[in-house]
């Protein structure tokens, strides 16, 4: 926690700065509610999502973002400056350390944020729909805490390849691309073909964006939320098992370079 | 002008010779930008696997967008990123008298004095790709002048795309050093994948005329498809030079303030 509480001063120092990327972070919502107001015109429902559904996706994803972080550059960074030597002797303590101290930083991030979000709330505050029940949003808050794991976890895979190479930056490039689309942050995807989303359930990306708004939009039967829970979770826990796996292999590398 | 072009010549030459160092980076970069496209064409085919237009735009259509907005990211982004994620940083840290003691035009210079990155030539030819098979698909009938108009609209897109971007850059002269500035342009930029008709009334103007990202993508392919009206396509070509000149009117404003501020 001492680590958080650091992280959250240091972020408090540039304000403005998250401010800045908040904004860039509304453009999809602001563009994706366009393109479907549109679409909607000549129609009430889409694919089972009606107008304030739609919209209220978007910007539940769009809140779900803030949270979602990852420390692979952090973790890239340590690794090139030799920092990372200090901690090697307990990689469980080194994994859990970058946890809190990412998941710190888009705490304080999202708390700077809601000035802003709540100004766009009311701008867009006729198609935003609430959940039904106190127990709907238990589930969709257990789901974001799926959510940030998962994306934190993947991200921590793709940071221990900076042990073997240097340029992980383009490898980035394409994990948020991918990780946005197969994560249901472009478009719900329920709007996937039938087969590609029977694969996709199956894997991590979709407890991204698509589950816990799903959730929220009241979309899923009780059954349909836990297991869903039940394979995120487990897909958590397989993540950090490899990560460990990963961790430990590229430690000797690491030492074996300095020794 | 004919300085201009030679100084543009050798540093244009010196790119080359440094992206032939390095050959294998194109492929590199070759894939995530196939990846995106991907993407995005997949998004659009699922979108209409469930409704029939986007606000008159069908799928096909919709394709020829995409490759236009490719078109034009390829060449703005591949001549100027390295030169615009710069500026921030020579402007805060004071490294701009380097641009302002040499005896040809400061915004000229430290627009161009990084390296091309030619990595983005995939995305030029993908979206050139995807525009030759929209132009088949669609049965578009197009005649040399046509072609050539085409042209132009795309040159005073990517002009317009610069300035723009530029324009954006000198708020570091007031807003000193933040990380990433050059990205907010980018972002903004990513409007242009759809069509600027899903926007009405007063912010349908306020992006054709006074933040014309509506223009840069929109227009060239709504030419290709017939649709655009004579006089917004003199508006595409003209808004380019426009722009220019008020981002040369920005750039000095605010050197005339970070000059008398530094004495």
């Amino acid at each position: 926690m001492g680590v958080m509480r650091a992280i959250f001063l240091d972020n408090l120092e540039y304000p403005g700065e998250v401010f800045y990327w908040l904004i860039l972070a509304m453009i999809p919502l602001f563009v994706m509610s366009y393109v479907w107001l549109s679409v909607y015109r000549d129609t009430s429902q889409i694919n089972g999502f009606s107008l304030s559904a739609m919209v209220t996706y978007y910007f539940v994803t769009m809140i779900v973002g803030r949270l979602t972080g990852h420390s692979a550059f952090r973790l890239a960074d340590m690794v090139n400056d030799g920092k990372v030597s200090s901690i090697l002797l307990r990689p469980i303590g080194l994994m859990r350390f970058l946890f809190f101290e990412s998941f710190g930083g888009r705490l304080i991030n999202l708390i700077i944020s809601i000035p802003p979000i709540v100004f766009v709330y009311f701008l867009i505050k006729q198609y935003i729909t609430f959940p039904q029940s106190s127990e709907i949003i238990f589930q969709f808050l257990l789901s974001v805490v799926g959510s940030v794991l998962i994306y934190y976890s993947l991200g921590f895979t793709l940071g221990l390849i900076s042990f073997w190479t240097l340029e992980i930056g383009s490898i980035f490039y394409f994990y948020y691309g991918l990780a946005n689309f197969l994560g249901g942050g472009l478009i719900p995807i329920s709007f996937f073909p039938e087969q590609f989303k029977q694969v996709l359930s199956y894997l991590p990306f979709s407890y991204i964006y698509y589950f816990p708004a799903s959730i929220y939009l009241g979309k899923m039967s009780d059954f349909q939320i836990w297991t869903g829970i039940l394979i995120c979770f487990i897909w958590v826990i397989f993540i950090n098992f490899i990560n460990i796996k990963i961790l430990k292999m590229g430690i000797k590398k690491y030492s074996s370079f300095g020794g | 002008m004919k300085r201009y072009l030679n100084l543009y010549s050798i540093f244009f030459k010196n790119s080359l010779i440094r992206m032939m160092e390095n050959r294998f980076d194109f492929l590199f970069r070759a894939i995530p930008t196939t990846l995106s496209l991907c993407i995005n064409l997949l998004v659009i085919s699922f979108i209409f696997s469930k409704i029939n237009a986007v606000s008159g735009w069908n799928k096909e259509e919709l394709f020829l967008l995409l490759g236009t907005y490719n078109i034009v990211w390829g060449i703005f982004f591949g001549l100027f990123i390295q030169n615009m994620a710069k500026i921030n940083s020579y402007i805060s840290r004071g490294d701009l008298d380097l641009f302002l003691t040499k005896p040809i035009n400061s915004q000229f210079y430290i627009s161009i004095v990084n390296p091309i990155d030619f990595g983005e030539a995939a995305t030029l030819i993908l979206g050139l790709i995807l525009v030759t098979r929209g132009v088949s698909i669609l049965n578009i009938d197009l005649n040399l002048i046509q072609v050539v108009t085409y042209v132009m609209i795309i040159l005073s897109a990517v002009t317009l795309a610069y300035s723009l971007w530029f324009i954006t850059m000198t708020f570091s002269f007031w807003i000193g050093r933040v990380y990433g500035l050059h990205e907010a342009f980018i972002s903004f930029f990513e409007i242009n994948k759809y069509p600027s008709d899903i926007f009405n009334g007063l912010i349908k103007n306020v992006f054709v005329y006074f933040l014309p990202l509506g223009v840069m993508v929109t227009f060239p392919t709504k030419f290709l498809l017939g649709k655009l009206d004579p006089i917004l396509m003199i508006w595409g070509i003209v808004s380019g030079f426009g722009f220019l000149y008020i981002s040369h009117l920005f750039w000095n404003f605010s050197l005339e303030r970070y000059s008398s501020a530094s004495s």
